[in-house]
């Protein structure tokens, strides 16, 4: 799910104080996480994943930020899941704090869902997408394209605006 | 409606000039992440407004869920065909607020981490202070939630 952000040198009149800058792009989606991968399915149409009472992650994008950036970071994920009592909950982290978290999703269909959030990110940081049930032993099949190689059930996307 | 909740995790930093910009500052252990304690508020979502690293709260803003499953009439509740999605109601929608408020106000500090299983949040005296010197400023991000 690339995310367009604008270019080129900018004044922000931020917070009632300007300041001048440029906008840069830091925008790439991502792969499923090695979490993802344990019980992928031959026909490639989806990927099934177990969750207990361990938060698992789903999608993950590091970066470098510059020393005064304010980051965006939007996670999607279209999932279903496959037992009536389940309930999964997901959780969107950016530099490792926990931003937003959805309600439990009662995906008895598949659905779409997108967290979003921003935060000021310098250095190295991560960003993820994350899902944690209630019930032990639940399964979901996150859903993407039908190539092994490729798949994309998930992604996040960061963009940052450095504010110097 | 906002909710303060007590945090976990570890905290590796304090970002004095990104707390000016993003009202929350906290720079958190990937491994160990910054959060309120692991309770389950049920059908509601909630977001981030900001961080009190003095008193360990988290203040986030809660929403009702917008849709919920129900059990069609006759239905097994052991086939997932047999539940189907509906937006949640107005009557609904404040039971779902009214219960994640009672969960967290019925109970006090220490409760919620006993409850929730889940460490107190560490820190070092040096980000804490960082932080009393330059407190996030909460207003900036509440202008940017605004626009959403």
């Amino acid at each position: 799910m690339p995310l367009e952000f604008p270019k080129g040198s900018v004044t922000l009149d931020f917070a009632k104080r300007a300041v001048g800058g440029a906008l840069a792009e830091d925008v790439e989606g991502d792969t499923p996480s090695a979490e993802m991968l344990q019980t992928d399915n031959a026909a490639g149409y989806y990927r099934q994943i177990n969750l207990g009472a361990a938060e698992v992650t789903i999608v993950t994008k590091t970066l470098n930020f510059n020393a005064a950036s304010l980051a965006f970071a939007a996670a999607f994920a279209s999932l279903k899941e496959m037992n009536s009592a389940d309930n999964i909950t997901l959780r969107l982290y950016m530099g490792g704090v926990l931003m937003q978290t959805s309600a439990e999703l009662d995906a008895n269909k598949p659905i779409n869902y997108v967290l979003r959030d921003f935060k000021a990110l310098v250095g190295n940081q991560e960003c993820k997408l994350t899902a944690i049930s209630a019930v032990a032993g639940s399964t979901y099949r996150f859903y993407g394209f039908p190539a092994i190689t490729s798949p994309c059930q998930a992604a996040i996307s960061v963009g940052s605006v450095k504010l110097v | 409606m906002r909710l303060k909740i007590p945090l976990t995790g570890s905290v590796l930093d304090y970002d004095i000039l990104g707390a000016k910009y993003d009202g929350i500052g906290v720079v958190g252990d990937p491994s160990d992440p910054v959060k309120p304690v692991e309770i389950n508020l049920g059908h509601v979502s909630w977001g981030l407004v900001t961080i009190d690293l003095v008193n360990n709260l988290a203040e986030i803003e809660v929403s009702p869920a917008e849709n919920i499953s129900v059990l069609k009439d006759g239905g097994n509740p052991d086939k997932p065909e047999d539940w189907t999605t509906r937006p949640s109601t107005p009557i609904e929608k404040q039971g779902f607020l009214d219960n994640a408020k009672s969960l967290v106000e019925s109970h006090t500090v220490d409760e919620l981490y006993t409850m929730s299983k889940s460490k107190r949040l560490v820190k070092t005296e040096e980000v804490v202070e960082k932080y009393r010197g330059n407190p996030p400023n909460v207003a900036a991000r509440e202008q940017l939630l605004s626009q959403e």
